[in-house]
């Protein structure tokens, strides 16, 4: 792992973010911030509550060992402040003179009522971007509901094509209604951005979770929309139209994810791969293979078959699978350009030679706690600007001096009627 | 004041399938000039795929194609063709942007890698998508978001613990990595307003995917845990301790209801709505913690409940009470649910072949520079537009160029 980086150009570096989101809203800010933005966590005097998130560092829990907390402040700095208070309300909008972005995921109304938010706040800098993330958006009949990740999920869809068919829909883990709306919150933030480049001029964005949640649903939705067809949750398998593909199979010491062989491309070579073995059973003979072959070479069209001739084929294959491990499958099926993926662990993840050939999981020092853990690394790589871990997560008011005193110009003694007054 | 955000932005966009279109949908809607490069000898297979509009196939009619496509211009150029590459590298160097989702070795073999193409254009910023990216020993690996999000992780975290993992029902990193695409893109056409500097950005499905994984990569890197599936209980993100949390059966055939009680007060307005039957005060769930304790015992309890109750029922009646519930929407709740619509979900458009049809519209409202869907093109619509009109080619050079296929 490579433990210095180079100081080169960070993409968004001039521009300054406050980041007033929970969970829902983490991932936006975290984006930004690994992008280079100064992105500064606005958390309640004492520390914000998503720090009681587990799980923690060594199973310990502390406000300062919370990874999630760890896993979403990348980069960002952290100052505590009270939206309440008076003197935390003139802090604030001493902030937003001087910020780029604001991105908050408070209900509808929750800064307005205070009379801080985007109209205050666009008053006294109009090029400010405000992308205020909520449940299911600003306006319209469900704006006041509540929802917690889960009922994001099934709000938006997902969570009904998740899940074995003999038990209640499931959730995505970990929490994707969350990312979905953060993510889709910085791609909306970032837009608004170019067009504050053109025309000088801050905007309001709403994002809505549900909303974020129901484009990963589009597709499926289509059947419904062009067929009349619903596409429910299909366990190990999945339902493309009417045509239900088993997906994952066991195998020696795991699963693996098949995108279905019965197309012209792959089952000639899974045939012989089959047959090397021993192990094709039926499945060499030729009235199979025209149906393979009438299927055309996409995998996302597959031969038409009976549901029999499915189990059949899928007991054949599940038979071979079972031969041998996932790493062995993977690395011979991709040889023969069959599409076939391990199921991975968290483990086997932070054993895989892609992901270790690109340097992908990256060190990051904790001073507090005297070690050097290990992060995910970069989603995307930028060969100029490159994504880049430069500090942990902040400590609960680590950044009042530099910020308030620093930057606001505020003596010691008045930070200390501040903190006293309960406003930082 | 209202305007598109990214106009005047131009993008070549050689982008097929899923990922590659629907980051260039989001830019088209939103201003960009989008100039799709295919080629008849090797059309875009999501043109294949079903749903088709009437369940008739045809390469203008597939829904999946469609909905990615629209508010782009369209031309064919055959790369294979010697002279292609010419035409498609003068278009390159009037644009900002060149997009691209191809297994590896396809832009090289057509020598327009970013290292070809930035002497072509030497501020370009070129984004390539890829299953695990353009470098390492998996960079010509074949994939589908399906099954690559299993390798990343997404499955086997899904599901129960005493089942196999789950996959789910749509291919999630292939709805995913276009917003994280577009996130690096954006920021580099920042950098690149800024500075005058162009670049190259590699973006893998694979990490996305683990990027999605968020917390659990530190809980075992730090406490040395494999996270495991475990159903619909409480997460990273979730208020600890929320209970109920879960999925309950509601009246009819397949309908749930997510519902998440996160403290003592809401538990007090949950019991409230149900009337108070004698089970709510049962000593195991008084309190917090011990909600948590029996919570398997608690959730059939819920259960008798909803399962009286149409699943909208439960959602309104426990909203109404401040407490976070929600429909599993299947697809047909989906395509017309109160509050998508009321967002604007889907636009209406028409095309030559399909005629009017529903498109859906980015999940985001921008106040004053909102998306504005424009038609999809058909196969080669703007081909006479853009290698006259933006190229300069004379009739006699453009029809010259025809017959020999150039533009097949």
């Amino acid at each position: 792992m490579r433990l210095m980086k180079s100081p080169l150009s960070q993409a968004l570096e001039p521009y300054r973010v406050l980041d007033l989101t929970q969970a829902i809203g983490w991932t936006c800010g975290k984006l930004l911030a690994d992008l280079g933005a100064d992105v500064i966590k606005i958390e309640p005097p004492g520390g914000d509550p998503d720090r009681r998130l587990g799980p923690f560092y060594h199973d310990a829990p502390h406000p300062e060992r919370s990874l999630p907390w760890f896993a979403a402040h990348t980069n960002k700095r952290g100052i505590t402040l009270s939206l309440d208070s008076a003197d935390g309300q003139a802090l604030w909008l001493a902030l937003v003179g001087n910020a780029d972005f604001v991105v908050e995921s408070f209900p509808p109304g929750f800064m307005d009522q205070r009379g801080i938010g985007f109209q205050q706040a666009s008053a006294r800098n109009p090029r400010l971007i405000w992308t205020s993330i909520t449940s299911f958006g600003h306006s319209g009949p469900y704006a006041h509901y509540r929802a917690s990740d889960l009922v994001g999920m099934a709000m938006g869809g997902l969570m009904s094509v998740c899940g074995d068919v003999d038990r209640p829909p499931v959730r995505m883990r970990p929490s994707q209604a969350y990312l979905q709306a953060g993510l889709q919150a910085t791609v909306a933030t970032l837009l608004a951005h170019h067009y504050r480049m053109r025309r000088g001029e801050g905007q309001f964005i709403d994002v809505s979770m549900q909303h974020a949640v129901s484009w990963t649903m589009i597709p499926t939705r289509q059947y419904w929309d062009l067929n009349r067809l619903i596409i429910e949750r299909g366990g190990t398998s999945r339902a493309f139209g009417d045509q239900l593909r088993r997906i994952i199979f066991p195998c020696q010491d795991g699963h693996v994810a098949v995108m279905g062989v019965m197309n012209a491309r792959e089952w000639g070579p899974m045939v012989e791969w089959l047959c090397r073995e021993g192990m094709a059973e039926d499945l060499a003979g030729a009235s199979w293979a025209i149906l393979a072959e009438h299927a055309g070479p996409d995998p996302l069209t597959q031969a038409a078959v009976t549901n029999e001739e499915l189990a059949h084929v899928y007991g054949v294959l599940g038979r071979f699978f079972l031969q041998h491990t996932k790493a062995e499958l993977a690395e011979e099926a991709q040889r023969r350009r069959i599409i076939l993926f391990p199921v991975h662990t968290v483990r086997d993840l932070l054993e895989h030679p892609q992901l270790l050939a690109r340097s992908f999981f990256q060190p990051l020092e904790h001073p507090e706690l005297d070690e050097t853990l290990c992060y995910p690394g970069a989603p995307y790589q930028l060969s100029e600007t490159p994504w880049q871990l430069r500090r942990r997560a902040p400590l609960i008011g680590e950044h009042n001096e530099v910020i308030y005193g620093g930057e606001l110009g505020l003596s010691r003694a008045e930070l200390a009627v501040l903190l006293a007054a309960g406003a930082v | 004041m209202h305007g598109l955000a990214l106009v005047g932005l131009r993008v070549i966009d050689f982008t097929w399938v899923g990922v590659g279109p629907l980051l260039t949908k989001y830019l088209a809607d939103f201003g960009a000039e989008v100039i799709r490069i295919e080629s008849r000898t090797h059309l875009d297979s999501f043109r294949f795929a079903p749903p088709f509009v009437e369940d008739t196939p045809g390469i203008e009619r597939s829904g999946h194609f469609l909905n990615l496509n629209t508010s782009k211009s369209h031309v064919t150029l055959n790369l294979k063709h010697p002279q292609a590459r010419e035409l498609a590298c003068r278009l390159i160097a009037q644009a900002d942007v060149v997009a691209e989702n191809f297994t590896s070795h396809v832009m090289e073999q057509w020598r327009m890698t970013y290292d070809d193409l930035r002497q072509v254009k030497p501020d370009l910023v070129m984004i390539s998508l890829s299953m695990e990216g353009r470098t390492g020993p998996h960079r010509e690996v074949l994939g589908f978001g399906t099954v690559l999000q299993a390798a990343a992780g997404l499955a086997y975290v899904t599901g129960w613990p005493d089942r196999p993992p789950v996959i789910p029902g749509v291919a999630y990193t292939d709805w995913t990595t276009p917003f994280f695409g577009l996130v690096a893109l954006l920021a580099a056409l920042d950098y690149r307003q800024r500075t005058g500097q162009g670049q190259y950005i590699d973006v893998s499905n694979l990490e996305v995917g683990v990027n999605c994984l968020e917390t659990a990569i530190l809980d075992y890197t730090v406490n040395g845990r494999i996270q495991m599936r475990a159903g619909n209980e409480c997460m990273v993100g979730d208020l600890p301790g929320a209970t109920p949390h879960g999925v309950y059966r509601c009246q009819g055939v397949n309908r749930w209801c997510a519902i998440t009680v996160g403290n003592d007060q809401e538990w007090r307005r949950f019991c409230d709505i149900l009337g108070h039957p004698p089970w709510t005060q049962d000593a195991r769930f008084t309190t917090a913690l011990r909600r948590v304790q029996h919570h398997d015992a608690l959730n059939l309890l819920v259960e008798t409940w909803t399962s009286q109750y149409p699943a909208e029922d439960i959602m309104d009646r426990l909203q109404a009470a401040g407490i976070a519930a929600g429909v599993v929407q299947n697809t047909a709740d989906l395509a017309c649910d109160p509050q998508l619509m009321h967002r604007g979900q889907s636009v209406w458009l028409d095309h030559p072949e399909v005629g009017v049809q529903r498109y859906d519209a980015p999940a985001f409202h921008l106040t004053d520079s909102p998306a504005q869907l424009r038609p999809v093109p058909t196969l080669g619509q703007h081909n006479a537009c853009v290698f006259k009109g933006l190229l300069g080619l004379s009739d006699a050079e453009y029809e010259a160029l025809e017959r020999e296929g150039v533009f097949e």
